[in-house]
């Protein structure tokens, strides 16, 4: 049982990670990004692919954050001086390229194939089950990340993203490079989320191009709104709510008359019912505040 | 001597084949009230979104303190001293009062990322300064009493006089408004006119839209009237106010 906890929490910290991410992003700086996965994905086969060839773990590790927030960098220089709604279209097209350069450049990736046998951190030193160092490193990179963010969020310069969120008019008329910040954001939020996707070839011991559908995406958005946005806290319970709507709704499989893939579809409608229910009823999400949103712009 | 400080010749915009600005010129001294008047769509506006950046001109020169800037952008403007407010007022409803101002000063060390890690103790003495300030700046427009607020809460007045605080906040030397006193009860208008000349005093500049023709003759020390997108008449306000272009324009006489 204790077990079991443990690998379902391992998926919670790496799902908390990733959002975290997104919610720097659109929570605090309003940027809208369908294709987070895509950082993800890149974070994931970089440690992988870098391992494989003979690079040390840290390494691999390092140049998949790094990978993956150059190409926040690349995605982010075409679309962030054009309105809103470009960056949307390009990151959820951008995320799509990912996933299926993955699954064609066989050469490199084993497209559809996938990847496994690689190294763990410090697999061969530790004398108990890996899941709990795993579980371990997972959540103190998590406690990490959301201390950095915090930080970061509440400095000067997270008061520059939140007045672009806000109107980015305003920041641009007293004089700040509304531009770069932007860039700045996007840039650290695709790194954490390269950071979510090397754990998530730890946990999984073996990931292929399926583990990256746009899907993904929409998890760490249903996450980061269902905590409220701009609030890191709020992201984190979304993420431990989520799963275990996920696991819980794995063992009801054995008490109701249905095929496993009409549960999963049942699962996709009662999130989405779900949803509805909170914009109904908590718009501002479980932590968000409410005084937010009752202000007219 | 009286300094020029900003100086526009010859401007134009078009917007597909309408023109909105068409071969603007006048120039601006040096801590002075200059009020700019004209017909809705005479071209104020645009004009104004020419000089701060919002919108690329297609011909013409803006000169600010003897440099050509009709080329930089906006937030690059707002570093040389040239901030503008908007007629639309744009406060940054989720953020408090006290947040909307601390924004306003310009080039923080905390709003580069590493000074965030690795320079704590200036980013948090030039924050306490930054606070010191902005405290000063909501003393200045009774607004101290509402600093917890989010801006959004403001009354239409109110969100006016932040957003001038705001602006303050960047230490310009010219301060651009757009229709400061739209929205504004009449004491509470009468006190920002008492406050620009308070600040024109201390050193400051203004170009400043407005429609309520008394209040921009109170204020300006020299009134612009624009028609059809160019300034056809400057002088003290007195004068431009009783000119018969002037009067037709606001009368609708026509054209």
């Amino acid at each position: 049982m204790i077990d079991y906890l443990v690998a379902i929490s391992i998926i919670v910290g790496i799902y908390a990670i990733f959002s975290i991410g997104l919610n720097l992003e659109w929570g605090f700086t309003g940027l809208i990004n369908f294709g987070h996965v895509g950082f993800l994905a890149i974070g994931a086969y970089t440690t992988v692919l870098m391992n494989q060839s003979g690079a040390p773990l840290w390494l691999s590790m390092a140049s998949a954050v790094v990978l993956a927030g150059f190409f926040g960098l690349l995605v982010g220089i075409p679309t962030l001086r054009l309105r809103k709604d470009y960056l949307a279209i390009v990151t959820i097209g951008f995320s799509e390229i990912v996933r299926l350069f993955l699954l064609n450049e066989e050469w490199l990736t084993r497209g559809p194939m996938g990847l496994f046998g690689f190294d763990r951190p410090f697999e061969a030193m530790i004398p108990f089950d890996y899941n709990y160092f795993l579980f371990i490193l997972v959540f103190g990179s998590l406690a990490v990340i959301y201390l950095l963010v915090e930080k970061l969020v509440r400095s000067p310069w997270g008061r520059v993203l939140k007045s672009i969120r806000e109107d980015e008019d305003v920041p641009a008329a007293l004089g700040k490079d509304v531009f770069l910040y932007k860039i700045q954001a996007l840039m650290i939020g695709s790194a954490i989320a390269g950071l979510a996707g090397a754990f998530l070839a730890f946990n999984m011991q073996y990931i292929s191009p399926r583990n990256f559908i746009p899907m993904e995406t929409f998890y760490a958005w249903i996450i980061v709104v269902l905590g409220g946005s701009a609030r890191n806290k709020g992201t984190i319970l979304g993420a431990i709510l989520v799963q275990s709507f996920y696991t819980g709704t794995r063992y009801l499989q054995d008490y109701v008359p249905l095929a496993s893939h009409q549960m999963g579809a049942l699962r996709v409608i009662v999130i989405g019912v779900l949803l509805v229910l909170l914009m109904m009823y908590k718009p501002q999400g479980l932590l968000g505040r409410k005084e937010e949103l009752t202000l007219g712009q | 001597m009286v300094q020029e400080i900003l100086r526009v010749r010859d401007v134009k915009k078009y917007f597909g084949g309408v023109m909105a600005v068409d071969g603007a010129s006048f120039s601006v001294e040096e801590q002075t009230i200059r009020g700019l008047i004209g017909a809705n769509g005479a071209g104020k506006t645009t004009l104004f979104n020419l000089i701060t950046g919002y919108y690329k001109l297609d011909s013409g020169k803006i000169f600010f303190e003897g440099e050509r800037v009709d080329q930089l952008p906006t937030f690059k403007k707002a570093r040389i001293g040239m901030v503008r407010t908007f007629q639309l007022t744009k406060v940054l409803s989720r953020m408090t009062v006290m947040e909307n101002l601390l924004l306003g000063h310009k080039m923080q060390s905390g709003e580069q990322i590493h000074n965030i890690f690795f320079r704590q103790k200036m980013v948090a003495d030039e924050e306490a300064g930054i606070v010191e300030k902005a405290l000063e700046k909501l003393e200045f427009f009774d607004l101290i009493h509402m600093k917890d607020d989010y801006a959004g809460a403001l009354s239409g007045g109110q969100k006016r006089l932040l957003e001038m605080a705001r602006a303050l906040m960047t230490d310009p030397k010219m301060l651009l408004l757009d229709e400061p006193f739209a929205g504004v009860n009449p004491t509470l208008a009468k006190k920002l006119v008492r406050r620009i000349k308070e600040l024109k005093d201390m050193g400051m500049t203004f170009l400043i839209i407005e429609h309520d023709i008394p209040l921009i003759t109170e204020v300006s020390d020299t009134l612009s009237f624009m028609n059809h997108g160019r300034i056809i008449l400057e002088g003290p306000p007195e004068d431009v106010k009783h000119d018969p272009r002037v009067l037709d324009a606001y009368l609708g006489g026509g054209s």
